[in-house]
């Protein structure tokens, strides 16, 4: 085979020795030599070693590289290609006046440079990985999980070296001081679809998820179809299903359940979580913590009036010392009723303004008495209803103590008609579930609660703590001021500031900043984490039975025929699997990595399948280049961009894709890479190519996922609970589609259209599908029309006189022919007269989108050029990358 | 995934698939195109078909073989009493591990239909009218406890998530046979009787197969189909002239640069926009007889699984291959007795009519239609409802090359395991299959390193009993 022509010649097997006389290593797994690029005749085509590799190939097999694509589809080719986004028509005409190579150099610099690089690359490495904002299985979820897409891109934007890209996924929690970055990059563990689902046994979940990271890192990193090798010995590659457990094994670390379903608080399900603070959380923190400390000092810190209050409050003290509040019976009434377990809640029935009126047919006993009621679990009876408890009492003197309550499920409480309290919640009763403390004056006081139920249990707890003099103050305060020690007498001072009237603000304000403080807190995002417990045993289940408890236990191991980890006295982690994987010795990894990004810029892997570097894939066509590249990776320290530096400044890579019939013929699959590839572009790019061409498209960076507009009724087949999608608002809609909400189970419509994954598996290419929900999308869909709309408006104040010409420009960066004119003039003419002539419906279609149209354009107008945008975004043209 | 290029990007033209490049590009502009002639890559069929299209009335959420199919009179002796831990010791359970097992008579009485004398409960009297049409199965063996995994298998013949449904397979394998209508289309409805268990897009999903043969779904309310209806404020005609400036440019630019995906494109535009009119169109039950409506006992297109079973037909008979009709109700944990009820008015109606309508009009020899959820249900209650059962449920078919008025296979005494001519889910794969005209063997796919088949790698074999 052609493919395998040299192979064996250049390289000698590393691994070999470890198969066993067996198996001889494949070509992924053989020791990449450094190679010198062959010997070329042509002495003008080649720019560099890439191009020797090709050029050699192509003048063994008596052909002919095309020649070099046109400068605008060169830079319309670059920005597709590096940031996912189409070039200004600007950038494209200085490099149609000036096509030098350094021209195109500083192209290619500022393009890598470009955030939107990494957003493109982290698009790509999204799709290995399976990230997504869903559980995947049964109800589908959502997790808090996108701060690890954050992460990808941040380490694209760094240029982070793949070896560390790929340690702190696997391990990230496992190095020794871990960064609140490497415990987020350590999320990639969690991406394994779970469940929820009632009624699933734990050990099968816990077995299929230890499968699930099994396929995925051996698909990302390795290209190998381990996962073939669950319930039986690999078919075709040596990987037995022993192999499969104990890559298995390495995962046995992490701390999971089989069935979530507890912990719902902010329906958080999945934990365990880790803090994901922004820049300006943590500032405000800082600021919060200053602030706390200057009041603070201000509560410790003794001023003349103060000594003064103090003795005055000492001689009352020892005169009549102070009594417990006088608390009044408690007032019940309820159940009131009336909408979902949210709007009970929040619904104010009537108490809260003085109204104790009992609902009709209600029969609660209206008064309880006080002794012995407090400090226990009282039970209520109803379903999706509130119970209202009120009760007045009152302190002689100012005085501070607690109060702690419990309910299910939520709870309100006002103080002397203030809500204090606010919490809802799904939960059982128990003691002491929330505490407030209270700073009260003398007299009297009132005290409401209100207790909402969902369904089932239904009950509330109640009781004070009002702290006497704690004793080692009372022993300093008997004594005469005088005949206090120094810290005796700091003690009575202190206590006293604690209680006085005088500082009651700056204790509210205490007491106000400590719960922004933990609002704040509460605020920032979680990210689902990779936790290390101790490892649960691995066994093999035989035929993959995860009923069979028969089976040999396992310890981690890198797949026998891929090598073996160094010796070592202890258990292997996760660590060690990441640095055997990134290993310059290892050589599989650059070349799965270097041959996926080559697919990324000339439409195909040089071994065409990115996923199985096995016997049953298609071996590498170019296998001493696929060598150069690893080679070259490795010793470059891992450098993603250049590496992509070294693929697009190539010869190789500026050919034209054009392709003429006898070619067509003779190379169909371009074999030789005599020309560069055309296809349509990714479900993202379609969609942000409309929203940068027509100004709306967001450039912000990270964020929470985004929920742009989506067909109603969409999430109707969801369940548990039933999903209404929530659509965003504002900047929100026009983000950047590597941040759309990814619901794996019903992924955007208009994103699975176009062949975007689930992303419930490893996904190394996606299908390029043309089909007619493609063409719907692009008509019908709001998003389109409205970036059509914007674009219209943006035709309208920018374009001049010349305005066809300028639009066509806009979108495809080249002046379009007479016919094309003729084409858009026609259908322009046609539609100014029908919406002149029906301005009802030119204002439907301008009023389509929630970006506002200017007050100052004419309608029929704007719905004219809507309708010449509509048909020039939709264009073959508009989505291909050639 | 390196075989799609083929497929998808390139050969297009040839192999198996009509040469739209290769028609003149008047003639597209004359919307005079059938672009959807792709008559799928099992052309010609590995044996003749039986049948050209198929109608799955998918009861999700896993109907009770007790109370439909399967009459345990042994069970209704033991009601109340422990299940013999003989049948029960180291299966897999759901909701019920852990707990005391006790029998659950069958909740209604069954009798005899038709001709034949085919045992069906009575809840079911017009499924029970066209006994002699069906062949029943009551053997039936799953491997997945959990809806989501169960639902994937039955779809997909696999558990891991990314393989294509059996849908996909079909029209992969065999094209469609209309061209204004994509050729897998899906419909759902909920009931009254059950849980409404969640059903994801995976199980109508292309998998690794490009996604132009992925289920579509068609739903009740909104847009029938996704994105179908043009913007506000551009009419029909609008919508006609935007289609025809796209490819009129799309093929000036065709003559610049040579693309066959150009010639692609510009017919996809032209099916959606005959889309645009044809599902509504069929989504419009109007036009039907006021008999026919009263046949299904539908007034509108409501949403109903009634209005979706007739919504199936009209998709049947404009060529649509492969049509999943869910109906998710099927549930019963608790109060089974009741849900039965409730459930089979839902069903049995329009399930009858579906069938008798196909055959009046001389489609059922050509049809296959299918009936049955992802599992079954225990033989032991759970409380007064039934719990999720893989071992032993039933399903049944009928239409061409199909016997009517057969049973196929039994489960024990109890109805907890099948024990005679058990038929697993893959089997079921192999005769729809089968009666396409498929070797369910042949048709495969390379993928991360196996052939990948609807049916796996296990042995699968069609049920040579059941048919013609």
């Amino acid at each position: 085979m052609l493919a395998h022509r040299s192979a064996t010649s250049l390289l000698l097997p590393l691994v070999a020795a470890s198969l066993g006389a067996q198996h001889e290593a494949g070509w992924a797994d053989q020791t990449v030599e450094n190679i010198t690029p062959p010997a070329v005749k042509s002495t003008t085509w080649a720019r560099g070693p890439v191009d020797r590799f090709v050029l050699h190939d192509l003048e063994v097999a008596g052909e002919n590289p095309s020649p070099k694509a046109d400068p605008r589809t060169l830079v319309r080719r670059l920005a597709f290609d590096l940031t996912g986004l189409p070039p200004s028509h600007e950038l494209v005409q200085q490099f149609v006046d000036e096509p030098t190579d350094q021209a195109y150099g500083r192209i290619v610099e500022d393009l890598l440079a470009s955030p939107h690089f990494a957003e493109r690359m982290a698009m790509y490495w999204l799709d290995l990985v399976r990230f997504a904002d869903t559980t995947g299985v049964h109800a589908d979820n959502p997790w808090d999980i996108y701060p690890y897409r954050d992460w990808v891109i941040r380490a694209f934007l760094d240029n982070m070296p793949f070896d560390q890209f790929t340690i702190e996924q696997l391990a990230g929690d496992l190095l020794p001081d871990a960064t609140r970055s490497q415990k987020v990059a350590a999320a990639y563990n969690r991406l394994n679809l779970i469940t929820r689902e009632g009624g699933s046994q734990p050990k099968e979940f816990i077995a299929r998820y230890m499968a699930d990271r099994v396929r995925n890192v051996s698909t990302v990193w390795l290209a190998a179809t381990v996962g073939c090798a669950e319930c039986h010995n690999h078919k075709f590659d040596p990987i037995p299903t022993r192999d499969f457990y104990r890559l298995g094994a390495f995962f046995a670390d992490i701390q999971q359940v089989g069935v979530y379903q507890q912990g719902a608080k902010k329906n958080r399900y999945f934990g365990p979580y880790t803090e994901v603070p922004t820049k300006e959380q943590e500032a405000q923190l800082a600021e919060l913590d200053a602030e706390i400390a200057a009041v603070d000092a201000v509560l410790a810190t003794d001023t003349e009036e103060l000594r003064a209050a103090q003795a005055k409050w000492e001689h009352a003290m020892m005169s009549e010392p102070p009594a417990p509040p006088e608390f009044g019976v408690w007032q019940v009434t309820g159940p009131y009723t009336g909408g979902g377990f949210r709007k009970v809640h929040k619904t104010e029935f009537g108490p809260e303004r003085g109204d104790f009126t009992v609902p009709a047919g209600s029969k609660v006993k209206t008064d309880w008495l006080t002794p012995g009621i407090d400090g226990k679990v009282h039970k209520l009876v109803g379903d999706n209803s509130a119970y209202y408890l009120y009760r007045t009492f009152a302190v002689e003197r100012a005085q501070q103590g607690t109060f702690w309550f419990g309910s299910d499920d939520s709870i309100r409480v006002w103080l002397d008609g203030k809500l204090v309290l606010d919490k809802l919640v799904s939960r059982g009763v128990a003691p002491d579930q929330e505490r407030l403390d209270v700073d009260l004056a003398a007299g009297k006081h009132e005290l409401l609660l209100k207790v909402s139920n969902g369904s089932g249990g239904f009950g509330w707890f109640f009781r004070s703590e009002f702290a006497e003099i704690p004793s080692e103050v009372m022993d300093w305060l008997k004594m005469e001021p005088l005949r206090r020690t120094v810290a005796g007498r700091e003690k009575v001072a202190a206590y006293h500031r604690s209680i006085t009237p005088l500082l009651a603000e700056t204790r509210a304000q205490k007491a106000e900043l400590t719960s922004r403080r933990t609002a704040l807190l509460d605020d920032f995002a979680v990210c689902m984490a990779t936790v290390a417990t101790k490892p649960a045993m691995t066994r093999v289940l035989r035929r993959g039975d995860w009923m069979d408890d028969g089976g040999e236990v396992v310890q981690p191991g890198v797949p026998t025929a891929f090598g073996a980890l160094p010796k070592m006295d202890r258990r292997a982690t996760r660590l060690d699997l990441a640095k055997w994987l990134v290993h310059p010795d290892n050589p599989r990894v650059a070349r799965v990595f270097a041959n996926r990004l080559w697919m990324r810029f000339f439409g195909r892997g040089i071994a065409r399948s990115l996923d199985d570097f096995g016997k049953q894939g298609v071996a590498p066509t170019h296998p001493e280049l696929l060598d150069w590249l690893a080679r070259r990776f490795i010793s470059s320290g891992w450098d993603v961009r250049a590496l992509v530096r070294e693929m697009v400044t190539s010869a190789t890579y500026r050919q034209s894709s054009a392709c003429d019939p006898a070619t067509q013929n003779r190379d169909p699959y371009n074999e030789h890479f005599s020309r560069q590839a055309r296809y349509r572009h990714d479900a993202e790019v379609v969609r942000d190519g409309a929203l940068a061409i027509s100004g709306l498209l967001v450039r912000d960076l990270f964020g929470p996922s985004a929920k742009p507009y989506q067909p109603a009724g969409f999430y109707q087949h969801l369940n548990f609970p039933k999903r209404r999608y929530q659509q965003d608002k504002g900047e929100m809609l026009w983000r950047r589609s590597l941040y759309t909400h990814w619901q794996r189970q019903y992924l955007h419509p208009a994103m699975s259209a176009f062949d975007a994954p689930s992303r419930e598996e490893c996904m190394v290419e996606r299908a390029q599908s043309n089909t007619p929900l493609q063409a719907l999308v692009l008509l019908n869909d709001p998003i389109m029309v409205e970036a059509a709309r914007v674009f219209a408006t943006r035709i309208l104040r920018e374009a001049g006189d010349d305005r066809l010409r300028w639009t066509f420009r806009e979108v495809l960066q080249r002046d379009p022919s007479k016919q094309e004119l003729a084409v858009l003039q026609s259908h322009l003419d046609k539609l100014t007269a029908q919406y002149q002539g029906d301005l009802a419906a030119a204002r439907e279609l301008i009023a389509i989108g929630e970006k506002p149209t200017p007050a100052d354009v004419a309608p029929h107008e704007l719905a004219a050029w809507t309708g010449i945008t509509r048909v020039l975004l939709s264009l073959h043209e508009t989505l291909t990358r050639n | 995934m390196h075989a799609f290029d083929e497929l998808t990007r390139r050969s297009f033209l040839g192999g198996g698939v009509c040469g739209i490049g290769a028609i003149a590009a008047q003639q597209l502009m004359a919307r005079t195109t059938s672009n959807e002639c792709y008559d799928g890559v099992v052309s010609p069929r590995h044996h003749p078909p039986r049948i050209k299209r198929v109608i799955h009335l998918y009861m999700a959420g896993g109907p009770s073989h007790l109370e439909t199919l399967d009459f345990k009179p042994k069970l209704q002796e033991l009601h109340g009493q422990p299940m013999p831990e003989s049948f029960t010791r180291g299966q897999p359970i759901a909701q019920l591990q852990g707990q005391r097992l006790t029998c659950l008579g069958p909740q209604h009485p069954f009798a005899r239909f038709g001709e034949s004398g085919q045992e069906i409960c009575t809840r079911f009297p017009h499924i029970g009218s066209i006994a002699d049409e069906l062949a029943i199965i009551r053997s039936m063996k799953t491997d997945q406890i959990n809806h989501d995994p169960a639902h994937t298998l039955f779809n997909t013949g696999h558990t891991v998530p990314g393989r294509p449904s059996m849908g996909s397979w079909v029209t992969y394998g065999l094209g469609s046979e209309c061209d204004d209508l994509p050729g897998f289309v899906v419909l759902s409805s909920v009931g009254k009787g059950g849980q409404a268990q969640p059903i994801a897009a995976r199980q109508w999903s292309a998998g690794f197969l490009p996604s132009r043969f992925q289920g579509v779904e068609f739903r009740s309310k909104g847009d029938p189909v996704l994105y179908v209806q043009n913007p506000k404020g551009v009419s029909r005609a609008q919508q006609r002239d935007a289609v025809d400036a796209i490819s009129s440019l799309n093929q000036l630019h065709n003559e610049q640069v040579h693309d066959p995906e150009i010639a692609t494109r510009i017919a996809q535009f032209e099916m959606a926009f005959r889309m645009q009119a044809s599902v509504p169109e069929l989504a419009d039950l109007k036009t039907e007889p006021r008999e026919v409506l009263d046949l299904y006992g539908v007034e509108t297109q409501d949403g109903s699984f009634a209005s979706n079973c007739l919504l199936a037909r009209r998709l049947a008979e404009r060529g649509v291959r492969f049509v999943q009709v869910y109906h998710r109700a099927w549930d019963h944990h608790g109060g089974v007795k009741r849900a039965i009820d409730i459930t089979a008015k839902e069903v049995d109606r329009a399930t009858a009519a579906l069938i008798t309508d196909l055959k009046r009009r001389g489609m059922l020899d050509d049809t296959l239609v299918l009936w049955g959820g992802e599992f079954g249900r225990t033989p032991m209650g759970q409380g007064n409802g039934r719990d999720h059962h893989i071992r032993g449920f039933s399903y049944f078919m009928a239409g061409g090359g199909v016997k009517g008025g057969v049973s196929h296979g039994a489960t024990d005494e109890l109805g907890y395991h099948a024990v005679e001519d058990v038929v697993h889910v893959r089997d079921l794969h192999a005769t729809i299959l089968h009666l396409l005209g498929i070797d369910h063997e042949r048709l495969s796919q390379p993928f991360q390193g196996l052939d990948v088949r609807l049916t796996g790698v296990e042995t699968a074999r069609p049920i040579r009993q059941i048919l013609t």
